[in-house]
C-alpha cells in the first residue's frame, strides 16, 4: 500500500525521533520494521492515508510504501514495515502557510454563519469581508458578537492568530471544532474532509 | 458535542505511560494526535523526559547512619499486627 508519512525536518519521526533512511537517487529508502523496534513504535510503523493528513502536519511529507498486513486506525494506518519512496516537494513552508490561511478562512466562515443565525447581520458582513488572518484577527479583537455566536467568533480569531504564527495543524483543528460548534459533529467530519481535499489537490496526491 | 480526542489535562495524566510505551493502541493514537498539534504538551513531555534523564544519572544517596539505625529500630519495634 502507498501511504504518506509526515516527518520532522531532516527525515526524523516526530514522536519516535527515529531518523528514517531516506531514498537515494533512483532507489527507495531502506525498509524500517516496527516489530521489536521500540525506537519506531511499539509494534508497527504508522502512516497516513490522504484523508488522515490534516491531523499530522509536520515539516516534511513523504510518500511511503507499507509492507505486510495494513491495519487501519481512526486517522492513520499501521503496518509491520515501511520505506520512504519520495518526498512530496509541494509540502513546504509556503504551502503550509497557505493551508493555515485557508483554515483560518474556514473558521471565519463558520463564525459568519453563527452571526447570521444570531441575527447579527452587520458583524457577519464585516467579518465576511476579512480576507486575511490579520484582518480576521483585527475584526475579532474589536467586534462585539451576540452571546449565541461568541464562541464561534472567538474561535475564528484564534484560528487567525495560529495561522499568523504558522501553526497550520492548529488552525485546521480550530476550524474543525468551529464547524462542529456551529453545525454539529457531522460538520467537523466535513471540515476535515475539506482540509484533506485541499491538501490532496494542492499536493497532487493520489487518494 | 462529543469528540474522540484528549485535552491537555488528560494528556498530562497519560504522559508517563506514553514515555514508558505502556499505552494501548487506541489511547496512543489519541495522545499522538494531541501531541501533533499541542506545542504546550510537547514542551511538557520534553520537561518530563529531561527530568527523568537527569534523575536517572543521579546516584542514590544512602541514608545517614543515624537515620538508618532509627529506621531499622522502628521496623523491629513495630507491632506484630502491622507486619506482613
Amino acid at each position: 500500500m502507498i501511504a504518506y508519512k509526515f516527518l520532522a525536518a531532516g527525515g526524523v519521526g516526530p514522536f519516535s525521533r527515529y531518523p528514517w533512511p531516506l531514498p537515494r537517487p533512483g532507489a527507495p529508502g531502506a525498509w524500517v520494521a516496527g516489530a521489536g523496534g521500540a525506537t519506531v513504535c511499539h509494534d508497527a510503523v504508522h502512516a497516513c492515508r490522504a484523508t488522515d493528513l490534516p491531523w499530522w502536519l509536520q515539516d516534511e511529507l513523504w510518500e511511503a510504501e507499507l509492507g505486510g498486513a495494513v491495519t487501519p486506525g481512526r486517522h492513520k494506518v499501521m503496518a509491520p514495515r515501511a520505506r520512504l519512496l519520495r518526498r512530496v516537494d509541494g509540502w513546504e513552508a509556503a504551502c503550509a502557510q497557505r493551508f493555515a490561511d485557508a483554515c483560518a478562512g474556514r473558521a471565519r466562515d463558520h463564525a459568519v454563519t453563527a452571526l447570521d443565525r444570531a441575527g447579527a447581520s452587520e458583524p457577519a458582513r464585516a467579518l465576511a469581508a476579512c480576507a486575511t488572518p490579520r484582518e480576521i484577527r483585527a475584526a475579532v479583537r474589536t467586534g462585539h458578537p451576540p452571546e449565541a455566536a461568541r464562541i464561534a467568533y472567538t474561535m475564528a480569531g484564534d484560528a487567525a492568530i495560529r495561522a499568523l504564527g504558522g501553526a497550520a495543524v492548529v488552525a485546521a483543528y480550530i476550524a474543525a471544532h468551529a464547524a462542529a460548534r456551529v453545525d454539529g459533529d457531522g460538520a467537523m467530519a466535513a471540515e476535515r474532509a475539506w482540509q484533506s481535499d485541499w491538501l490532496r489537490t494542492e499536493l497532487r496526491l493520489d487518494a | 458535542m462529543s469528540f474522540d480526542e484528549i485535552v491537555c489535562r488528560e494528556f498530562a495524566e497519560l504522559a508517563t505511560d506514553y514515555l514508558d510505551g505502556a499505552l494501548p493502541d487506541a489511547t496512543l493514537e489519541l495522545v499522538e494526535e494531541h501531541l501533533a498539534m499541542c506545542d504546550w504538551c510537547r514542551d511538557y513531555l520534553g520537561q518530563i523526559e529531561a527530568t527523568s534523564a537527569a534523575v536517572a544519572h543521579t546516584p542514590a544517596a544512602a541514608p545517614a547512619p543515624d537515620t538508618l539505625q532509627a529506621l531499622v529500630a522502628a521496623f523491629r519495634d513495630r507491632p506484630k499486627e502491622d507486619r506482613p
